[in-house]
C-alpha cells in the first residue's frame, strides 16, 4: 500500500511540475531585466527584480484596450454560440429529420478544414458586408468555428432529458417554443454553463481571425496586439512579451477559478455521455 | 453526382454575388488619403519618427493624408495579399526584399520608373538599381539597404589577444579568429561561439547562405543564367559552414534574432547581419554600443565578396487610384532630410547617392565608414515569384552539412534539383 | 400523432436549425466549397485573374509527384497520434490522481487547467524560449539531472523538433482532456466499484471493467476533438519551426499556407486541404463506425 502511495506522491509531483513550470518561467521572466533573461544558467529566482515591464506594459491603455477588445469578442463569440447551439441542439435532438441529420454531419465537416485556406474567401465576405474593422467579424467567424462541436455536446444533454416532461407540458398547452424555454432550459443550466466555458476558451485564443481583420490598432485583441506591438522585426523583447502574456493570462485564471466547478459538473450532467 | 455539382456551383454563384458587392470606388474630390502598410511604424522606438514624418509630409501636401496601417512583420505580406484580392490594397507597401518578387510577378505593384522619374532613380546606386530592375523596369525603392555585414565584438577581439581594430578580411583569416575567439568563457563559464551565421528555416537565412555562396565564389546561376547550383564556390561555402559546425564556432541552425541575443550578451565573437539588426542587440544590452565593430562581406577562397540586397522596400499599388500622390509620399520619405532623421534612430545603409552627399554625419559616423563602400558587394538576385521557396531550400541545405550530417554534395544534388523545380529552369 | 402536429414538428425543428445554418453555412461552408473548387482550377493569388481553367487535377498530381503531400500527411499523422495517445493517457492517469479521495479540490483542479487558459501563440513563443539551445531552460535542467550530456538544440535538430512542438501541444491540450475524463469519472456509480470490490476485483480489473467502459463516450468525443486541433496546428509549427529543420515538421497546415502565401499559389494550397478534408471526413466516419460497434 505504501508503495502504491509513493507513486501516485511522485505523479502528482512530476504532472504538477510539467504543467505548471512553464507558467512559473513565464512568471519570473517578466519580472527580470532583458540582460539577465538571457543568462546560463539561468535564474530561478529574479537576482536584480524589476516591475519595468509592467509599468511600460501599463504605460499605456493600448494592452488594457487589447484585453477588453478581446473579452467583449469572446464573451459575443459565447452568447450566440450558446443560443444557436441550443436551438440547433434541440432540434437535433427532440425533431430528428434527415435534413437535420445531413446539416449536423456538413456542419462537423467543416471543421475540419484548415483555417488558413479559408481566410481570403472570408476577408472578401466580411469586406463586402462592411465588417472589416468590426469586432463583429470576430464574432462571427469565431461562431463558425464553435457551433458545430457545441450543438453536438448540448444535444448530449438534452437527449438526457427525458421526454415525458416535455409532453406533460404540450398537454398542458404550452407550444413548442415555451416548451423548450420553460422546461428544456433550466434542466440544462450546468451543461450551459460547461459550453459556454469551452466555447470562451475556444475564442479568447484567436489569433489568426483577428489579425487578418482587424487593422486598426483600436480594435485588435491581445494574441494580435502582442504580436503587432512585442513580435518586432529586428528582436522579440522577452521581458515585455512576458509581462503582456501574464497580464493577458491572468484573467483567464480568474475565470477557471470561478467557473471550474461548473464545467466539471456541466459535463458530467451529461455532455459526457455523448 | 450532377445534382451535387450543381449545388457546388449555385453556392459558388451565391459567393460571388457576395464577391461583386461593391466593386466600384466612389471617386473623392476631396483631400486624398493614402494607406500605408508598414510592419515599422508600431515598432518600439520608431513611432515617434513616423508620426512626425505624416505631420511633415501633411504639412507640406494639405490635398494628401497619410493613414498608417501597421501589420506584423510576419504578418504583412499574407495581409497585403489578402486585402489586395479582395480589392482594398493599401497604397503604399513597406516590403522586404525578398518579397519583391512576389509582388512583382504577381503584378500586385505599379512600374515606378516613370512615376518618379529617372533623376530620381539613377541616384540609387548602380548595383541596387540593378537589383531592383525587372525587365529594365523598377518596382520598389529601396528604403534602409544593406548587405550582410559582418559585426564582431572589440571587447572579445582584446579579450582573445586580437587587435579590436583590425577586422577579418576573409573567412580563412576569420575562421582563426573564431578559433581563439571560442577558447574564451563568459561570466557564467560558457563557451563563447567564434561566427555566427544563420540557417535558421525563415527566408532572411537564405538570402545569408546565398551571400555566403557569393563570397566564395559561388551562386545559384552559372554564367549562361541557367540554374545550377553546383560548383567549386558553393561547394566551398559549404565546407565552412560544416566546419563553423563541427568546431562549434556557429550556434547551430539559428535564427538572426538568435544570434543578435547571443552577441548582445557577449556570447558571439562575430556574425553576419543586416546593418539594422544590431538595433535588436543594443536593445538588450545599450552598453554594447562602444564596442561594436563592423566589416563589409568577407571574401572565400579568393573570391570577391558579395551579398544578396537586404533592404526594406517601398511600393505602390498597381490598384491604387492615387499613384502620384503615392509617389510624392515616397520622394519625401526617401528625401536626404528624412533620411537623416530615420537613420539616427536606426542604423542601416544609405542606398541614394544624394543622401550620402547631404549627410556627413552619416559619412564619418565610425559605425559607417568601413562599410561606406558596400554597395559594391552587392549581387544581384533572379527575381522569380518562387525566390522564396529557393531561400528556404538553401537553409535547409545549411542545415543538410551541419545538424542533419548530410555529405556536401550530396546536399549541393538535392538544392539544385530543387531550385530547378522551383524556378522551372 | 396527428399530421398537423407531424408538420408542425418538422417546420419547427427546422426552425430551430436556421441560425446555426446561417452561421456556420455562411462563414465556414460557402467558404470551404468555394477553396475545393479552387483546388481544381490554376487559381494563383495574382493581381490579374487568369480566366479559370480546369486544370486536370494538375495540382494534386504536382503534389503527389514530388512528394510534398504524401511527407506532410506522414509528418502530421506521426504529429497527431503521437500527441493525441499521450494527451488521453496522462489525462486518464491525472483524472484518477485528482478523483482520489474525498477533497474537491477547487486549487489543485485550477491549478491543473492553467496551460488551458494560456492562448496558443504565447504557449508557442514559452516553449520556444524553454527549448532554446544557448540558453533555454530545459537544456539546463536535463544537464542537471544528468539527462543529457551536452546541450539539446530541440527546435534545429531534425530528430528532435517534431517531438519538441509536440511537448508544446501536448502541455498545452493536456488540461481540456483532463477535465473531461474527471467529469466522465465522476459520473461512474460509486456502488459498481463497491459491488466489484466485494466480489473479489482487484483494481487494474476494476479499471478495465468499470472505469474504461464508462468513459467510452467522453473518450469518443474528447479523441476526436483533439484529433482535429492536432490534424489543423498552425500557430504552434509556424512559430516554433516553421517547418524546417529540413522540412521535417513540414505539416499540411505549413504546406496549404506555404502554397497559398508564399508562393501564392492558392490552387495547389487548396488541393492540399481539399486533400486533407477528405481524409479526415472518411477518418471520422470510420471513427464513429468504430465507436459504436464497440459499443454493443
Amino acid at each position: 500500500m505504501k508503495i502504491k502511495k509513493y507513486i501516485i506522491i511522485i505523479t502528482t509531483l512530476i504532472m504538477g511540475i510539467f504543467l505548471l513550470f512553464p507558467l512559473y518561467w513565464l512568471l519570473i521572466t517578466s519580472f527580470k531585466h532583458n540582460m539577465d533573461i538571457y543568462r546560463f544558467p539561468p535564474q530561478f529566482i529574479p537576482v536584480n527584480f524589476t516591475v519595468d515591464s509592467f509599468k511600460s506594459v501599463f504605460s499605456d491603455n493600448s494592452v488594457l484596450n487589447y484585453l477588453f477588445n478581446n473579452v467583449i469578442v469572446s464573451a459575443g463569440t459565447t452568447i450566440v454560440t450558446l443560443l444557436a447551439s441550443a436551438l440547433a441542439g434541440y432540434s437535433l435532438s427532440r425533431y430528428k429529420t434527415k435534413f437535420g441529420t445531413i446539416v449536423q454531419t456538413s456542419l462537423l465537416s467543416t471543421q475540419m478544414f484548415p483555417i488558413v485556406g479559408l481566410i481570403l474567401a472570408l476577408y472578401v465576405i466580411f469586406k463586402n458586408m462592411g465588417l472589416i474593422n468590426t469586432k463583429l467579424s470576430l464574432v462571427l467567424s469565431l461562431c463558425a468555428i464553435t457551433i458545430p462541436f457545441s450543438t453536438i455536446l448540448i444535444k448530449g444533454f438534452f437527449d438526457d432529458i427525458p421526454k415525458s416532461l416535455e409532453e406533460a407540458a404540450r398537454i398542458d398547452g404550452a407550444s413548442r417554443l415555451r416548451t423548450f424555454v420553460s422546461v428544456i432550459i433550466p434542466l440544462s443550466k450546468p451543461g450551459m454553463l460547461a459550453i459556454g466555458l469551452y466555447t470562451f476558451m475556444q475564442a479568447w485564443d484567436d489569433f489568426l481571425f483577428a489579425i487578418t481583420f482587424i487593422l486598426k490598432d483600436g480594435n485588435r485583441t491581445l494574441s494580435a496586439g502582442i504580436a503587432m506591438k512585442f513580435l518586432g522585426e529586428v528582436s522579440y523583447d522577452w521581458a515585455m512579451v512576458t509581462a503582456v502574456s501574464v497580464t493577458g493570462v491572468l484573467p483567464m485564471f480568474v475565470l477557471i477559478f470561478i467557473f471550474q466547478k461548473y464545467m466539471v459538473a456541466g459535463l458530467t450532467a451529461g455532455a459526457v455521455k455523448g | 453526382m450532377k445534382k451535387i455539382f450543381l449545388l457546388i456551383l449555385m453556392s459558388l454563384f451565391a459567393c460571388s454575388m457576395f464577391a461583386n458587392g461593391n466593386k466600384e470606388k466612389a471617386v473623392s474630390k476631396g483631400p486624398v488619403t493614402l494607406k500605408f502598410a508598414s510592419w515599422s511604424i508600431q515598432e518600439k522606438g520608431a513611432q515617434e519618427y513616423f508620426e512626425q514624418l505624416k505631420a511633415d509630409f501633411e504639412a507640406a501636401n494639405p490635398d494628401i493624408k497619410i493613414e498608417f496601417n501597421g501589420y506584423p512583420y510576419g504578418e504583412l505580406k499574407k495581409q497585403v495579399l489578402i486585402m489586395a484580392n479582395a480589392g482594398e490594397s493599401p497604397d503604399i507597401i513597406q516590403a522586404e526584399r525578398s518579397w519583391y518578387s512576389s509582388f512583382v510577378t504577381g503584378g500586385y505593384v505599379a512600374d515606378l520608373t516613370k512615376l518618379l522619374g529617372s533623376d530620381y532613380i539613377n541616384d540609387i546606386y548602380p548595383e541596387i538599381l540593378n537589383d531592383m530592375k525587372v525587365d529594365g523596369s523598377i518596382y520598389g525603392i529601396p528604403w534602409k539597404a544593406s548587405p550582410f555585414v559582418l559585426f564582431y565584438n572589440k571587447e572579445l577581439f582584446k579579450k582573445a589577444g586580437l587587435n579590436p581594430e583590425v577586422a577579418p578580411k576573409s573567412y580563412e583569416e576569420a575562421m582563426m579568429f573564431a578559433e581563439k575567439l571560442s577558447q574564451l568563457k563568459d561570466a557564467d563559464g560558457n563557451q563563447v561561439y567564434g561566427l555566427g551565421q544563420t540557417t535558421g528555416a525563415v527566408p532572411v537565412s537564405g538570402g545569408a547562405v546565398l551571400s555566403m555562396f557569393f563570397s566564395h565564389g559561388g551562386g545559384i546561376m552559372d554564367a549562361s543564367g541557367k540554374v545550377n547550383v553546383i560548383n567549386d564556390g558553393n561547394r566551398a561555402a559549404l565546407q565552412t559552414l560544416k566546419t563553423m559546425y563541427e568546431k562549434r564556432y556557429n550556434p547551430e541552425g539559428a535564427k538572426l534574432k538568435d544570434l543578435r541575443n547571443l552577441f548582445a550578451i557577449g556570447r558571439l565573437g562575430m556574425y553576419f547581419d543586416q546593418l539594422w539588426g544590431m538595433t535588436g542587440a543594443y536593445a538588450i544590452n545599450p552598453d554594447l554600443k562602444s564596442s561594436v565593430g563592423v566589416t563589409n562581406p568577407l571574401s572565400g577562397n579568393g573570391a570577391k565578396p558579395g551579398s544578396t540586397l537586404e533592404a526594406h522596400l517601398l511600393l505602390v499599388s498597381e490598384d491604387s487610384p492615387n499613384k502620384e500622390a503615392a509617389a510624392k509620399f515616397i520622394k519625401f520619405a526617401t528625401s536626404p532630410e528624412q533620411m537623416s532623421k530615420y537613420y539616427s534612430i536606426t542604423p542601416f545603409l544609405l542606398p541614394m547617392k544624394n543622401q550620402v552627399a547631404k549627410a556627413p554625419k552619416y559619412s564619418s559616423d565610425p559605425g559607417i565608414v568601413p562599410v561606406l563602400n558596400y554597395p559594391e558587394t552587392i549581387r544581384s538576385v533572379v527575381k522569380n515569384g518562387e525566390m522564396e521557396n529557393v531561400f528556404l531550400a538553401l537553409t535547409t541545405a545549411a542545415q543538410a552539412v551541419t545538424v542533419g550530417g548530410i555529405t556536401i554534395d550530396t546536399a549541393l544534388e538535392a538544392l539544385n534539383t530543387e531550385v530547378k523545380n522551383l524556378l522551372k529552369n | 400523432m396527428s399530421l398537423k402536429q407531424k408538420t408542425g414538428d418538422t417546420i419547427f425543428g427546422t426552425i430551430l436549425l436556421l441560425p446555426s445554418i446561417l452561421i456556420v453555412g455562411g462563414f465556414i461552408f460557402l467558404p470551404v466549397l468555394q477553396s475545393v473548387f479552387y483546388s481544381f482550377y490554376n487559381f494563383k493569388l495574382t493581381r490579374r485573374k487568369d480566366p479559370l481553367i480546369w486544370n486536370n487535377f494538375e495540382n494534386y498530381k504536382n503534389l503527389i509527384d514530388t512528394g510534398k503531400l504524401q511527407n506532410a500527411f506522414g509528418i502530421t499523422f506521426k504529429f497527431m497520434i503521437v500527441v493525441v495517445v499521450v494527451v488521453l493517457i496522462l489525462g486518464i492517469i491525472m483524472a484518477l490522481l485528482m478523483n482520489q479521495g474525498k477533497s474537491q479540490n477547487r486549487v489543485k483542479r485550477s491549478l491543473a487547467l492553467l496551460p488551458w487558459g494560456t492562448p496558443t501563440v504565447i504557449v508557442a513563443l514559452l516553449w520556444s524560449w524553454m527549448f532554446q539551445s544557448e540558453y533555454g531552460v530545459v537544456n539546463f535542467i536535463l544537464l542537471n539531472l544528468h539527462i543529457i550530456k551536452e546541450p539539446i538544440s530541440f527546435l534545429v535538430n531534425p530528430d528532435t523538433a517534431i517531438w519538441s512542438v509536440a511537448v508544446a501541444a501536448t502541455w498545452r491540450q493536456l488540461p481540456f482532456m483532463f477535465i473531461m475524463i474527471l467529469a466522465g469519472l465522476q459520473n461512474i456509480p460509486k456502488e459498481m466499484y463497491e459491488a466489484a470490490t466485494i466480489d473479489g476485483a482487484s483494481s487494474i480489473q476494476n479499471f478495465l471493467h468499470i472505469t474504461l467502459p464508462f468513459l467510452r463516450n467522453v473518450i469518443r468525443s474528447s479523441v476526436l476533438v483533439a484529433i482535429i486541433t492536432n490534424f489543423k496546428q498552425f500557430p504552434l509549427f509556424w512559430t516554433m519551426t516553421g517547418g524546417g529543420p529540413m522540412g521535417t515538421t513540414e505539416t499540411l497546415a505549413i504546406l496549404t499556407y506555404k502554397n497559398a502565401f508564399v508562393n501564392l499559389n492558392f490552387g495547389v494550397g487548396a488541393a492540399v486541404a481539399t486533400a486533407w478534408l477528405v481524409v479526415l471526413i472518411i477518418f471520422s466516419l470510420a471513427y464513429n463506425k468504430i465507436f459504436k460497434e464497440v459499443e454493443y
